[in-house]
Order: C-alpha cells, then structure tokens, then sequence
C-alpha cells in the first residue's frame, strides 16, 4: 500500500513563496504544512507548529537553496517547461523542447487514458487499464537520467531498475562509463575536454556489448541505478551484481531468497549524477561528471545507432537539496565537521546543475524530455491515495506525464507507472529518514527548533562557502529585485519571511526565457562533435597490426591435479574449449599456443587429462557437426582433428617450487576442508 | 558443481601458485605478441581468439578483461555443443578472470607477488595492466568465456563464498595480497604522478579499505610481508592520507 504524502485528518495548507530575479534566477519552494519532506511523521502534533516549523525552516533552507541550485533554473530557463495553462503548484510535466533535428524513431506507447477533472473528478490512475508499448523501428533506447545529487537519480534509478523493460547496466558498463568520465590522463573530466579516444574507444565495446544484450532481450538500456541486490540481513554490505542480473533477466518478485537470507534492491542511484559522490569528506574528492556528448556520440557510432534518450530530472532547488542531504548516511550527520559537509554537499548540488544545464543545452533537443520530479511522484500519489480525496488535476496530469515518458522510452506506460509508485513510496520514506537520521547523530532526538537550529547553522555555512567559492549569483528577494551578495543571510531571510504567500503564488513559473536549447550553431556543433568522436571510435589505431594472420596469443593457464569433481570437470571443459577455440582461430589465420604453468607436483596434469578432454571434443564434434554437408566435406573431421591437435599441442612450463604461497608463507598451515561450499545452499 | 564428498570429510592441502611467476614463465616460454591468461575454470566460446584478435587489432595496446558468463545448474554431461547453445543465457558475472595484453609488457608490470584463488589477484592486475596502459582497459561482456556450476552459482550469493567465510582466506591470504599491492599502488603513483588521476587508483584504495587490509596484514606471519605493507611512500601519502598511515 502506498503511503498517503500527507497527514491524516488534516486540511492541506500550502504555501508558496518564490522568489525571482536576475536573469537566470526564478526560484520557488512550496512548503505544505501535512507533507513536510523535513518533518517526521507523527513528531509535530499541533497543526500550527507544523505550519510555523515548516515555513521557518523552509523559508531558510529556500533561501540558501537558491544560491546552491541553479540547475533546474537553468534548465528551465532554456525550455518551455511550463506555460500558463499548468497550475502554479508544479503538475507533472514532461516537456518536450523545440524540436529543431529530425524526430526520435516512432516509439509507440498505448497511453494511460487521462480523464479531464471535470469530468471525473475522482479519477485515479490505479484503475487504468493494462497498455502495451512497442517500438516500432530498430533503434533500441538507451535512456540515461542527468541531473545533479537529489534530483531525482534515486528516485527514478529505482524504478528503471524494476521494470523488466529495462536491462540495466551492470559493474561492467559501470565500470567503463566511470573509467570514460572519470579524469584520465591527467586531464580533469570536463564536458569540454575530450574524451581520450581509446577510452572512448573502450567504452564502444562495452556498450556494444550491452546493446546486443539488449536487444536480444528485447530491452531498452537504462542508466540510472545499479542492478545490485544485497541481503537483508547484511545492511550496508555488499551487493550482488549477479543476483540483480538474474533477477531482473526473470523477474519473478519473491523469488530472491537464499539460505533464509531475503535479497533486495540497493536503491543506490548509478554513479553518475552530475557532481560526484557527494558522501565524500570535503576536499577528499574531485566532482566528476558524464560527458553527454560522448554518449550521444557512442549511441551515434553503434551499428545499428542507438536512440539517446536523455531525461533531465528537475526539482525545486529546496526539494533538490532537501533530497541530496537525505541520501546521506548516518555518519555524515555527525555533529563534528557537519556544516562543513553540508556546505560541500551544496557545492556539489549547484555545480553539478551548472554542468548538467551547460550539456543539455548542446543536445539536440529530440533526445531531451525535462521531468519535474516532484510533481511526478505528487501526481503519482494523488492517484494512489487510498480512499482519500484525490486532486484530479493533479494526477491526471501525471497520467499525461507517464504517458508521455512512455512514448519517449518505449517503455510499457502500465509498468512506468508501477515502478514509479514503488519508488515514491522510498522517496517519501527517505526524506522522512532525515530528521532520524539528525537525531542519532545528535545523540537525542531533537526539538523541532533544535533541528532547525541544526539546518539553520549547517545552511548559513553553506551560503558562506558558496559566496567564498566565487559563485556570483545575485540574491533576490521575493520581489525580484536584487538586495545582496547572496552571503548575508538574515537579509535574505527577512524580506523572504514577510512575504505573504498569496502575493506571490502566481509567480511560481519557472523562468521562460528565449529559448537556447536547441540553437543552429549548438545542434551543429554537437553534430560535429558527435561526428568526431565516432570517427575516433572507428579510426585503426596507427600501431595496429596489419592483419588477423599477424596475431598471435600466448595462452597461459594453471592446470593442477584436482581432488573435486568440480575442478575436475572445471579443467575438462576448459582444455577442451580452448583447443576447439584455437583450432577455431587458426582455421581464419589466427594462431595460438597454449601453455600450462604448473607447480612441480601438478607435473603431467595436461596429459593425465588429455583422454577426457579429447572425448569432450569427439563428443562436441558428433553433436555439432551432424549435418550431413558437412560431415560429407569432411569439415567436421577436419575441425575435431585440429582441435584435438591443438590440445595434444598444450604444452606444460614447470615453475619452481618457491612460486606457490605455501613456500612463500611457510609460518601458515594451509588447509581447507572440502567441498569448497558449504552445503547449506 | 558439487563435490563428490560430504562436507569436513577431506582436507586439502592448498598450494596456490603466485601470478607473476605464472605470467613470466608465459613470458618466457611463450612466442605470441599477445598473452592471455585465464583462470583454470574459465573456458571459451570457440570465436573467442577470433573476437579478442579483432579488438586488439584496433587498439593493441589497450589491455582486455573479458568477463564471463555463468552457467548454473549444469549437468555431469554438459560438454562444448552446450555451452554454445546456452551462449548469451548465462547469468553475467562482473569480475575479472581473463586478461589479454602485450606479452612484451610482463617484465615492465608493476606486480609483485600476489597469488591467485584470493581476494584482490584481479585487482592487482587489473592495476598493473591499467598503470602500464596509461589507465586504459577494455572491458568486454560479449560472453567469449564461460564458467559452469552444478547448482546455484556461488558468485550469486557472496555470503557463501569460502573466500568470506574462511579466515584463512579473508585474513591471511587476503593480507598477503593486500601487502603486495599497496606497494604497487604507491610504485605506480612515484613513478607517474599522473597515475592518480586514473579512475582505477581510487578503486584499488577503496578496496584495500574494503577487505580491511590495514587491520589483518599485522597478524600476517611473514615479517617480510608486514615490511612491504608498511614501507613510506611520499606519492602514496598524498594520493590517498589515510591509507598511508
């Protein structure tokens, strides 16, 4: 059952303050006094308190929010997000930008129907009715959220995770991408120094590789959460990649228990929100970002090409910080050096948004969809509340946005849906975490004006560091106009606070300013980018080897005599395998020569094992080859021949005595019991 | 796969052999301008030779780790023609068990004696390879090599893994690994500074803080071993402060 974001029995109160001015800056918060994401369910008993609580601590934090988020400002202020027809308290929306290149591949979603409110107006989109999706075309998506800490990447990371239209990526694409975008060389990872091209390279492989998966799968590639399941009983361990691959290739929910031991999703958001690991000690870590272009440009080289879909997550600044700061773990609550660790988590959150702004803006503007998070999961809830007045505007604008969504991925609009009501439900339940979070650090549970005295301290630090890191962004004041340096934060806060809240309601709209999304010049060198670095993937190394018949491999292993069946067979199927491969190879030129490095009392394995592992290959060779063709050609003969030639071939290298760790580590008893398991599977 | 005996019937004297020495006897021995090594249990999908020839004649100096696949619930029968029609179906494993690179590289590896069948081997190679290729490495998932099981696969469930779950394998063989690739790490950070910008530095901290180097390397009884974790490394100590303590 999905929680209700509100408190029972009482009557929602909203407030909005915005606040705008300056060019770029247009900030709104909206603090409703029964869903406060700083407040915990159930601590605050008197309506009022809440309401005061809320509005001091939410007036504070917007302030500073303001210095420390320019992301969604900027974002916004390239798009048409938002126009009058939406309500000033945020509707889901997912916009689409200016379409200024060609259009995306026809990617066919049966909608969610969207029931106009006045019509139904207890509509909820729990009732719709199963939608299929399908694309239509070839090219697979690869979908990959973009946003700063806290804006949204665990929210919507959980959700792709869940859905088995999605293969998401494993340690592997992991792996690559962080090895891509991390600084290499020497060189500090920015949007606008390029990726070192065997790097890139690399990385082509790597998502090659995937997309193939993908596709046989028929699955859309997602960045956006890490596909690890960890145990229940072993929270903050390690997670399993492998179980989360097996569990999301069949997906039977449930089914991950082991041993007693129930698996669940980490909910750990991929790697790559723009602004590096904000749990990192101050200084102790350098922000990394993803360079869209290379995506765009990877996507651009697969054959077939890939279809890029970017979704730019967007949040309030207060909703973005509010979230980062509460996907930090406990020991970053710690009383000792906390405004310090905040004020780099705020660094981290603006300069993060700056740069994801600064890429979208070179994307063609078909690979971008804006999501307001926030009202997504609103809308979202609205729909699910259980018995409870349902805002109808409100989550049929989420139903749009859904449908939408869907027809940009290619993913089921249904199943969107589902995935994302589950992870509303830990959205809700981390911003709820918060305030215990403050209240173990602190070693008692806190006051209402405690913890606020908490975040007060903790954010004024984080507007100092931000002043004294050069960020030059004017303060504004509700009004518009400018009133300071953006370091002075009690004259910040008490224009803010005077405010009546109705005065500026209407003023909640994100900035629309001419658009520059999608401008000529930005497409076209975009283009050429993407141009360049495809060639770059595609470009032989100038020290390439001139052809397959120059290369030759080594192939070493360490055979020894086994004393269990399963090294036994192990061995078998590997001698075996490696001289069908060779023969394999050598057949198109390729030679190469297998060597087995033994111990001195492993002497003679490769022999003692030869008669089995020649009648896995005469076995291998009837089951294979038994087209009559073939075997009328002689080619199957000719194959086992040469394979078994090849394993005949496998030649032994004795090492010394003093290369195993039990001459190295005399001191050491080295025994295990057998089997290697223990049986309790 | 099961063993054909119960379990703490047989005890069996291990005698894990060193990496390098196994690479410099391929070093030595071999004639190929590439060299491959591969776990004994890893076997291959018969393009395999053909598939890695074709990267590696692109970027021949780009390391590769090509990352299995598993095969679980294999029967006693299963042989080559099953394997390939299972190709693509396996469970992904993520680790690194087979490695291709220049055969002229092995002398020039920053590898000290880390021994295989123990946390932090692939780490340690994984390193040497990345530090020598100027932090590049390949990572292919395309299912060249596979791995089969008779049941579950062990890798899907860590807790079970004797590597956890037997201290003499996560306390003093791990030791030992860790004693020998902090050395490399701080060699690698001396000899290229630039090295500390390679996104594998700060993974192969973050692993020696993982497997709780620091706190079993003391009860390591090999004075030789303690010595090399605890040599001073300037570069080391300004790439990473804490781990130089």
């Amino acid at each position: 059952m999905m929680p209700a974001r509100r408190f029972p029995n009482t009557k929602p109160h909203t407030h909005t303050y915005t606040c705008a001015g300056g060019r770029w800056f247009f900030i709104s918060w909206t603090c409703t006094t029964t869903h406060h994401p700083l407040s915990k369910k159930g601590t605050l008993k008197a309506p009022h308190r809440r309401k005061m609580l809320c509005s001091r601590i939410g007036l504070q934090l917007g302030v500073v929010a303001l210095q420390v988020c320019v992301i969604a400002l900027t974002i916004s202020s390239s798009s048409h997000l938002l126009d009058d027809r939406r309500p000033s308290i945020m509707v889901a929306s997912v916009a689409s930008t200016a379409a200024a290149v060609p259009s995306p591949p026809s990617i066919v979603s049966e909608p969610l129907p969207v029931s106009p409110p006045a019509q139904s107006p207890t509509a909820r989109i729990t009732r719709l009715p199963a939608a299929k999706s399908m694309v239509r075309n070839t090219s697979l998506p690869l979908i990959m959220l973009v946003g700063p800490p806290g804006s949204g990447h665990e929210t919507l990371g959980l959700a792709l995770m869940r859905l088995p239209d999605v293969l998401p990526m494993t340690l592997v694409q992991e792996q690559s991408f962080v090895h891509l975008w991390w600084a290499n060389g020497g060189r500090a990872t920015e949007a606008d120094t390029p990726a070192d091209p065997a790097v890139l390279a690399s990385a082509a492989e790597t998502l090659r590789d995937w997309a193939r998966q993908a596709s046989a799968s028929g699955r859309r590639l997602a960045f956006g959460g890490r596909g690890c399941l960890r145990s229940t009983a072993e929270e903050g361990g390690d997670c399993s990649w492998i179980s989360g691959m097996g569990t999301q290739l069949a997906p039977t929910r449930g089914e991950a228990l082991l041993s007693g031991r129930a698996l669940e999703w980490t909910g750990e958001p991929f790697a790559f929100p723009l602004g590096g690991d904000p749990a990192a000690e101050p200084g102790s870590q350098r922000p990394r970002y993803p360079r869209l272009g290379d995506l765009q440009a990877l996507c651009a080289a697969a054959a077939p090409p890939l279809a890029l879909r970017v979704l730019a997550l967007r949040r309030t600044p207060f909703s973005t910080f509010a979230h980062a700061a509460a996907e930090r773990p406990a020991p970053f609550w710690r009383p000792t050096g906390r405004p310090e660790r905040l004020a780099h988590l705020a660094t981290l959150v603006r300069d993060g948004g700056r740069r994801a702004a600064a890429q979208l803006q070179q994307l063609p503007p078909a690979m971008v969809r804006i999501v307001d998070v926030d009202a997504l999961l609103k809308g979202i809830s609205a729909g699910a509340a259980p018995g409870g007045a349902v805002d109808a505007t409100v989550a049929s604008a989420a139903s749009e946005a859904i449908n939408a969504l869907g027809a940009f991925t290619g993913i089921s609009s249904r199943r969107l849906l589902a995935a994302l009501r589950e992870a509303e439900a830990a959205d809700a339940k981390a911003l709820a975490h918060l305030s215990e979070l403050l209240a173990a650090a602190d070693g008692h549970l806190p006051s209402a004006d405690e913890t606020q005295q908490v975040l007060r301290d903790a954010l004024a630090a984080a507007a100092a560091d931000a002043a004294a890191a050069g960020w030059s962004g004017p303060a504004v004041t509700v009004d518009g106009q400018a009133s300071g340096d953006g370091d002075d934060w009690e004259r910040l806060v008490g224009p803010t606070a005077s405010t009546p809240s109705g005065a500026v309601l209407a003023m909640a709209r994100w900035q629309a300013t001419a658009p520059t999304l999608a401008t000529t010049a930005a497409v076209t060198a975009a283009a050429a980018a993407a141009a360049a670095s495809a060639a770059a993937i595609a470009a032989p190394s100038a020290n390439a080897s001139d052809g397959a018949a120059d290369v030759l491999f080594t192939h070493v292993l360490n055979p020894f005599f086994a004393d269990s069946a399963e090294h036994k067979l192990a061995m078998r199927l590997t001698f075996a395998s490696l001289a069908a491969a060779a023969a394999t190879a050598e057949a198109q030129g390729v030679t190469v020569e297998l060597l087995a490095a033994v111990l001195p009392r492993d002497k003679g394995v490769v022999r003692a094992s030869l008669p089995a592992t020649e009648q896995l290959l005469r076995a291998h060779s009837d089951g294979a080859h038994s087209d009559a063709a073939q075997l009328a050609s002689g080619a199957a003969l000719k194959a086992l021949q040469a394979a078994v030639r090849s394993a005949r071939n496998i030649r032994e290298v004795e090492l010394s005595a003093s290369a195993s760790l039990r001459t190295a580590l005399p001191e050491v008893s080295h025994k295990i019991e057998l089997p290697l398991l223990p049986d309790d599977r | 796969m099961t063993s054909d005996c119960t379990p703490h019937q047989v005890s069996h004297k291990i005698e894990l052999p060193l990496l390098p020495a196994i690479l410099r006897a391929a070093h030595a021995a071999g004639r190929g301008r590439f060299l491959i090594y591969s776990n004994i249990d890893i076997a291959l999908q018969p393009s395999a030779y053909l598939e890695l020839a074709a990267v590696l004649r692109t970027q021949p100096e780009v390391p590769i780790s090509a990352v299995r696949e598993e095969f679980e619930h294999a029967s006693a029968a299963f042989d080559l023609a099953e394997a390939a029609r299972r190709r693509g179906r396996g469970l992904p494993h993520p680790g690194h068990d087979f490695w291709a690179f220049p055969r002229a590289w092995v002398p020039e590896l920053a590898l000290s004696n880390v021994t295989l069948g123990v946390s932090l081997v692939a780490t340690a190679l994984n390193q040497a390879l990345l530090g020598h290729a100027g932090c590049r490495l390949t990572l292919l998932s395309r299912q060249l090599t596979y791995h089969v099981v008779e049941g579950e696969s062990v890798v899907r469930h860590k807790w079970l893994q004797r590597a956890r779950t037997d201290p003499l394998f996560f306390k003093t063989y791990t030791a030992w690994n860790c004693a020998h690739t902090k050395p490399m790490l701080a060699q690698l950070l001396s000899r290229t500074p630039a090295y500390r910008e390679c996104w594998y530095a700060a993974q192969v901290a973050k692993s020696l803080h993982a497997y709780k180097c620091a706190q079993h390397v003391p009860s390591l009884p090999s004075k030789a071993a303690k010595a090399l974790w605890a040599t001073p490394s300037a570069a080391l100590a300004r790439a990473f402060p804490n781990l130089a303590k």
